[in-house]
């Protein structure tokens, strides 16, 4: 089950050039999409479906702004209208593929699934790209075999991290002690945590005096489908016990995260990472985006083993712990998005009924 | 809490000694406190401790078997066994002791010596006078008889009174209340019977010097838990939770809807400020100490002790 009047991230704007091959093929919560650019570099997204006989358009090739079908040849303009099928005069009416409004900000694709007169733009999460002037942000991305639910529930609860990210981000138990604050927003949820006087990860240990303590600081903002942006600051140990650390800032970065469903059994998963200018140095930037792709295998290996259990056995109830109030409160928000949308779109007898 | 030890010596009466499964001291309770037992089998149950206070490494509870018992006490007189995990809460007290009263006396029927038992521990602790009357249906069926005989020393402060050796004839407290100081205070914990005659006989002596510990009470039961108020902080709107009903599912029936899982008070995700009244926490969530500083609330399973209890929804 997907939200469909939402923004999903389509990929990096560095996946879709104006190459002559370059018509990139999507599976977007369960909807066949393709990309392309126009010559003057707007994004299309069609659904990737000719309304002929249902062959790929991503098979087609580019002219001018528009898509040719490669299996009989019909032309779509930019807004997805036939504009010719070779062989005769009459273009039938319905010969339109589905065009979705899409929108670029901060080097991500966006593109919106329902109804195209709600696509508000401004209802894309806020995030860090990499050509923000002030920030250092390697990219990069990841398929994992999993459904987006389990995603959630990974990204709203940084217990994990003691367990999983044992060897780069985390490792410490004093992950399950963090007390995050949660505070529910109209599409998603802000969460703060603290860790003090910890050690450094295992990750960047090696970068740190044997004895030095840090206090971390992850100021979270999750919104519906699943997209994770993290302000994440290191300060030297300090005193305070409560809100802001009076040790040093050490490091300022953003790691943004995008998590598109395919279908029900994967997701793809675009991710950044990177310090402030003013905290970087040489080597950082490209450290913490290596180390995003390493611990981020490391969930993979988790979600992906958890998701063929849950398949096998999806009635099972699980037990519920103290972990779980983040994951529950976005899992929460989902399935309320899902029932209203299921509302609206029932038909109308069935609501007189 | 680990059951360290079961006694099973009087008949219709099982003592269990809880200990911390890691040693460590277990949170102080006062004479009179009772713990929430949480049964496997889903039912909550008060049971009232018998040891003395003043020990911190455990918690001594005598269980009765109620002859109509639904599976609470049943449960703990045939399925527990010495090292298993019992869930409790934190010791509560609703029947405490008043520390400065010259002379106590406590009157008990059956298994309701238990609370009584480590209030007499207190007032020898403390050299306070007391005298204590003990009912029981038999010797044979007198809780904690040994122990009773042995504080009950040369001033033969105990007395007790078994129906089957007085024909039957249920303890009558008029005398004994008669005879008391204008200062003495009475606790009695028992069966109804007693305690409405204890009540009944009390004339026209003050009621502060009464003590009930109601001890198959309406409170325990989860279905009989007192109708409060609702009042959300952001629209005004008064709610009535009635007993039977959790937080939540009426204010979804209202259409306030809170972000909740698993409703058992145990994943936290709908902890929710408390702006206003007194709630009574019966989550797995909050440590004793955000229990006790009342800020926030897990409205799945928690209530209010107060008539009207504010949200910050």
């Amino acid at each position: 089950m997907f939200v469909k009047n939402a923004w999903y991230c389509a990929g990096w704007d560095y996946d879709v050039t104006l190459a002559r091959d370059s018509i990139v093929p999507r599976m977007i919560a369960g909807q066949r999409v393709v990309l392309y650019r126009k010559p003057d570099g707007g994004v299309v997204a069609f659904e990737d479906r000719c309304p002929h006989r249902q062959a790929a358009l991503s098979l087609g090739r580019k002219e001018g702004s528009g898509l040719r079908c490669m299996y009989h040849g019909l032309r779509f303009n930019a807004a997805g209208v036939c504009d010719e099928v070779p062989g005769q005069e009459h273009i039938p009416e319905r010969a339109c593929v589905r065009a979705y409004p899409v929108v670029e900000k901060d080097n991500w694709i966006w593109i919106w699934l329902g109804d195209p007169q709600l696509a508000d733009p401004n209802l894309i999460c806020f995030s860090v790209g990499p050509s923000d002037p002030n920030w250092s942000i390697r990219t990069s991305k990841m398929h994992v075999k999993a459904n987006y639910r389990l995603e959630i529930a990974n990204l709203a609860d940084l217990g994990h991290l003691a367990w999983v990210h044992e060897k780069t981000v985390g490792g410490s138990r004093k992950y399950c002690e963090m007390k995050p604050k949660h505070t529910m927003t109209a599409r998603g949820m802000n969460s703060q945590y603290w860790m003090r006087s910890i050690p450094p990860t295992a990750a960047v240990a090696h970068l740190f005096p044997p004895d030095m303590l840090v206090d971390l600081s992850f100021d979270i903002q999750h919104t519906i489908p699943c997209n994770w942006i993290m302000h994440f600051r290191v300060f030297s140990a300090g005193t305070a016990t409560e809100g802001e650390s009076n040790g040093q800032l050490i490091m300022d970065s953003y790691t943004c995260q995008a998590v598109t469903p395919c279908d029900e059994n994967s997701v793809d998963y675009y991710y950044a990472w990177g310090p402030s200018k003013a905290t970087d140095v040489p080597g950082l930037a490209d450290m913490l985006g290596k180390t995003l792709d390493i611990a981020f295998r490391e969930d993979a290996n988790v979600l992906e083993a958890q998701h063929l259990r849950t398949k096998e056995e999806p009635g099972r109830r699980g037990v519920d712990i103290n972990l779980d109030a983040g994951p529950g409160r976005m899992l929460w928000l989902l399935d309320k998005l899902l029932k209203e949308e299921a509302k609206v779109s029932a038909p109308a007898s069935a609501l007189a009924g | 809490m680990q059951v360290a030890s079961l006694d099973r010596s009087t008949e219709g009466v099982v003592m269990l000694e809880l200990r911390d499964p890691g040693s460590r001291p277990v949170p102080s309770f006062t004479p009179g406190a009772h713990l929430e037992v949480y049964l496997p089998n889903g039912l909550i149950r008060h049971y009232s401790l018998c040891n003395d206070s003043t020990e911190s490494d455990r918690y001594v509870l005598g269980v009765g078997l109620a002859a109509s018992s639904r599976g609470g006490s049943s449960y703990l007189h045939q399925e527990i066994r010495a090292g298993d995990i019992l869930e409790t809460s934190a010791p509560r007290n609703n029947f405490p002791l008043v520390a400065d009263a010259h002379e106590y006396c406590f009157i008990s029927g059956g298994i309701g010596i238990t609370p009584i038992l480590s209030m007499i521990r207190w007032c020898v602790r403390n050299s306070r006078a007391w005298q204590l009357y003990g009912c029981a249906r038999s010797r044979r069926r007198a809780p904690l008889y040994e122990a009773l005989l042995e504080l009950s020393g040369a001033e033969d402060r105990v007395k007790f009174h078994f129906d089957d050796e007085q024909e039957g004839r249920l303890f009558d407290p008029r005398p004994v209340l008669e005879s008391l100081s204008a200062t003495t205070h009475v606790y009695c914990c028992g069966p109804g019977p007693l305690m409405d005659a204890v009540a009944a006989a009390r004339g026209g002596r003050p009621e502060e010097l009464y003590h009930f510990e109601w001890f198959t009470p309406v409170r325990a039961e989860a279905g009989s838990d007192r109708p409060f108020c609702v009042v959300i902080h952001s629209s005004g709107q008064r709610i009535e939770v009635p007993s039977g009903r959790s937080i939540l599912s009426v204010l979804e029936e209202h259409g306030v809807g809170v972000p909740c899982s698993c409703r058992e008070g145990l994943c936290g995700t709908c902890e929710t400020p408390v702006l206003g009244g007194v709630p009574d926490h019966r989550d797995r969530v909050l440590t004793e100490e955000q229990k006790r500083a009342n800020r926030s609330m897990m409205i799945c399973v928690s209530r209010a002790k107060s008539d009207v209890i504010e949200l910050d929804l």
